[in-house]
C-alpha cells in the first residue's frame, strides 16, 4: 500500500508516544544515572563513572548468571521451536478442527506466571505430584534439591508454558500460505521435506521472526516461574539475571550495581532484537 | 501429504494438546480437593470431592479484592492502550512521515525489556507523584508492555482496509472523525477485540511490577496468593490451586469469545 508522506500523522502518534517516553524513557535515563554513581543515602550523590561497570565485568559470578540465562534461552528456544513448528505442520496438514485445538492450546499462555511455577512446582512433588509419584513408581523420584532436576523441571516447563505461541504463530501462517504452492510442490513431486524447506520455511520467516523476538526477550526476562519452582537454587544454579537483578536492587540496596546491570541488560535485549527486526524490515522489502 | 481436504485426527496434535491441558487438569483437580488429600496423595479425580477451597476464597475479604483489583486495573490497560494505539496504528498504517521507520521499533524496545529493570524508577516515579497503590499506576506502567504489542496488531488489521473507503467518505465531505468512528471502527472491531486479548494476555499474568507499585488498595490476587504462599515456604495447595483456577477463568472467556479471530490476531493481523 502507497503511503502519503504527512509529518502531520506525529498528531495521531503522540498520544502513544507520550505515555511511552513518560513511563519508559525516564525510568531508563534514571537507571542510567544509577549506574554511573554512588550514594552515601539521604539523595546524596556522587559521580564514580564507570566503577560498576568494571566490578560487574570483573565478577565471575555475574558470567555465571549471564551464562546461565543464555544456556536456558538456547535449550528452550530450540526445543520450542522444533516441537512448535512441527505441531503447528501436523495442526494444519492432517488435523480435523484446527481452530478448537488452537483454542485449547492457547490456554498456557493464558495463565499467570506464578500460577506456572506453583503447579510444575506440584506435579514434581515425589508424594503427591501426578509427575513425582510417577516418576517415584519407576524408581526416578523427582529431586528439587539437584541441579538436574531443577534445570529439567523449569524447561520442560517452559515448553509447555511458551511452545503454544510458537504452534499458534506458525499455523497462523500456514494458514497465510496460498494453496496454488502446496498444489505445485504435489504436481512436482517434491518431498515433504523440499515442500518444507522450500516452500512452508520462506513463507513462515516472518511469523518466525516475530516469535523468535517475543520468546527471546521473554526468555531472557524469566523471573517468576523458577523463582517459584527452586528460588534460584541449590546454591545459584538457577539464578537467571532478572532474580540476580531484583536480589541487587530490592534486597541488598545496592542501586548502582543494579542499575550497570540494567544498562547491561538492556543493551543485551536490544541489539539482539535490532538485528531480527533489520532482517525482519530486509525481508518486507 | 499434499491433499489438504481429507483431514484426519493427528496423533502429535492429540499428544500436545494432551501435553498443554494436564497441568491445567491437575489443577482443577487440586482444587476441589481438601488441602490433607493433595498433600498426601496424587489422585486423578478429585477424592473426596469438596469446595471448601472455594467458598474459604469467597468468604475472605483480601482474596475478592486482589481479585477485583487486578479485573479493574487489567481493564483501565486495556482502555488506556487501546485509546492511544488505535490513532498511532492508523498513523503507522497510512502515512509516512519523520522518523516513522524507526519510532516504531523505539517503541517496540520497550516490549522487550526486562520489568525487572523497571520497578525501581517506576516506583521513585509513581511515589513522587503520589500514585503509589493505585490501579491506575499499575494499568499505566503495564501500557509499555501492551502498546507496542496493540499498535503492531492494529497497524496489520487497519493495513488490510482499502483506503478508498475513507477517501471516498473525505470526498462526499464527512469530517475525518466522522470517517473514523462512521467507516473505518466497525472495520477493526476484529483487530481491537484481539489487540484487547494481548493486552490482557500481558497485564493478567504480569506480577513483578504490579507487586511493586501495590501495597494494600490495589494489590491483585496472584500477589495475594504470593503472600499467603511465602511465609515458611508452606504453601497452601488447596486453596492456591483454586485461585489459580479463578485466575484462569477470565482469559478461558476471552478466548472462548475470540476463538474465530484468534489465529490472526497471532500473526499480527497480517494473514492475507
Amino acid at each position: 500500500m502507497v503511503r502519503r508522506y504527512n509529518n502531520k500523522a506525529w498528531l495521531l502518534i503522540m498520544p502513544a508516544a507520550l505515555v511511552i517516553v513518560a513511563i519508559g524513557f525516564a525510568p531508563l535515563m534514571v537507571t542510567l544515572n544509577y549506574s554511573v554513581q554512588d550514594s552515601f543515602g539521604a539523595g546524596q550523590y556522587f559521580w564514580v563513572g564507570t566503577r560498576w561497570y568494571e566490578e560487574m565485568f570483573g565478577s565471575a559470578e555475574f558470567w555465571g548468571t549471564v551464562g546461565r540465562t543464555v544456556l536456558f534461552t538456547a535449550i528452550t528456544l530450540t526445543l520450542q521451536f522444533s516441537i512448535g513448528i512441527f505441531v503447528a505442520r501436523k495442526l494444519y496438514y492432517i488435523q480435523k478442527r484446527g481452530e478448537l485445538f488452537i483454542s485449547l492450546i492457547v490456554l498456557p499462555l493464558l495463565a499467570p506466571w506464578i500460577v506456572v511455577g506453583f503447579i510444575w512446582r506440584h506435579l514434581m512433588n515425589p508424594e503427591a505430584g501426578l509427575i513425582g509419584v510417577l516418576g517415584e513408581s519407576i524408581g526416578m523420584a523427582p529431586d528439587l534439591n539437584s541441579v538436574y532436576w531443577v534445570w529439567g523441571t523449569i524447561i520442560v516447563m517452559d515448553v509447555w508454558h511458551w511452545t503454544s505461541l510458537v504452534v499458534v504463530l506458525c499455523y497462523a501462517g500456514y494458514l497465510g500460505i496460498p494453496r496454488p504452492f502446496f498444489q505445485a510442490a504435489s504436481i512436482d513431486g517434491a518431498s515433504p521435506w523440499a515442500t518444507f524447506r522450500h516452500i512452508e520455511l520462506p513463507k513462515l520467516r516472518r511469523v518466525l521472526l516475530i516469535a523468535l523476538l517475543l520468546r527471546l526477550a521473554d526468555s531472557l526476562m524469566i523471573y517468576t516461574e523458577p523463582l517459584m519452582i527452586s528460588r534460584g537454587g541449590p546454591h545459584v544454579s538457577s539464578t537467571f539475571l532478572s532474580q540476580k537483578l531484583i536480589q541487587t536492587a530490592l534486597q541488598e540496596f545496592n542501586l548502582g550495581q543494579a542499575g550497570a546491570l540494567s544498562v547491561f541488560y538492556i543493551v543485551l535485549v536490544t541489539s539482539i532484537s535490532w538485528a531480527l527486526y533489520r532482517s525482519m524490515r530486509l525481508q518486507d522489502g | 501429504m499434499a491433499d489438504l481436504s481429507a483431514k484426519r485426527w493427528s496423533m502429535t496434535v492429540l499428544i500436545y494438546t494432551a501435553f498443554s491441558l494436564l497441568p491445567i487438569y491437575w489443577l482443577i483437580i487440586l482444587s476441589f480437593q481438601p488441602n490433607g488429600a493433595s498433600e498426601q496423595s496424587a489422585n486423578l479425580w478429585p477424592d473426596p470431592i469438596s469446595l471448601e477451597n472455594y467458598l474459604y476464597i469467597f468468604s475472605q475479604d483480601n482474596w475478592i479484592a486482589g481479585y477485583r483489583n487486578a479485573v479493574i486495573y487489567v481493564a483501565m490497560n486495556i482502555v488506556l492502550t487501546l485509546v492511544v494505539s488505535v490513532p498511532a496504528a492508523y498513523a503507522f498504517s497510512r502515512f509516512r512521515f519523520l522518523g516513522s521507520d524507526h519510532a516504531f521499533f523505539f517503541a517496540f524496545i520497550f516490549r522487550l525489556i526486562p520489568p525487572a529493570i523497571m520497578i525501581i524508577p517506576l516506583v521513585q516515579m509513581f511515589a513522587t507523584g503520589g500514585l503509589m497503590d493505585t490501579h491506575f499506576a499499575v494499568a499505566a506502567a503495564h501500557c509499555l508492555f501492551t502498546v507496542p504489542i496493540a499498535i503492531w496488531i492494529l497497524e496489520g488489521f487497519i493495513s488490510s482496509i482499502p483506503r478508498e473507503i475513507e477517501e471516498t467518505a473525505a470526498v462526499d465531505g464527512y469530517h475525518p472523525v466522522m470517517i473514523f468512528f462512521k467507516f473505518l471502527l466497525p472495520q477493526i472491531r476484529t483487530g481491537i477485540g484481539v489487540a484487547a486479548f494481548f493486552s490482557f494476555m500481558f497485564s493478567w499474568v504480569e506480577l513483578i511490577i504490579a507487586n511493586a507499585l501495590t501495597t494494600v488498595n490495589a494489590k491483585p490476587i496472584g500477589v495475594v496468593m504470593r503472600l499467603v504462599a511465602e511465609p515458611l515456604g508452606f504453601v497452601h495447595i488447596g486453596i492456591s490451586s483454586a485461585a489459580s483456577i479463578l485466575m484462569l477463568i477470565p482469559g478461558l472467556i476471552f478466548a472462548i469469545l475470540l476463538r474465530k479471530h484468534l489465529v490472526r490476531g497471532f500473526s499480527m493481523g497480517r494473514v492475507s
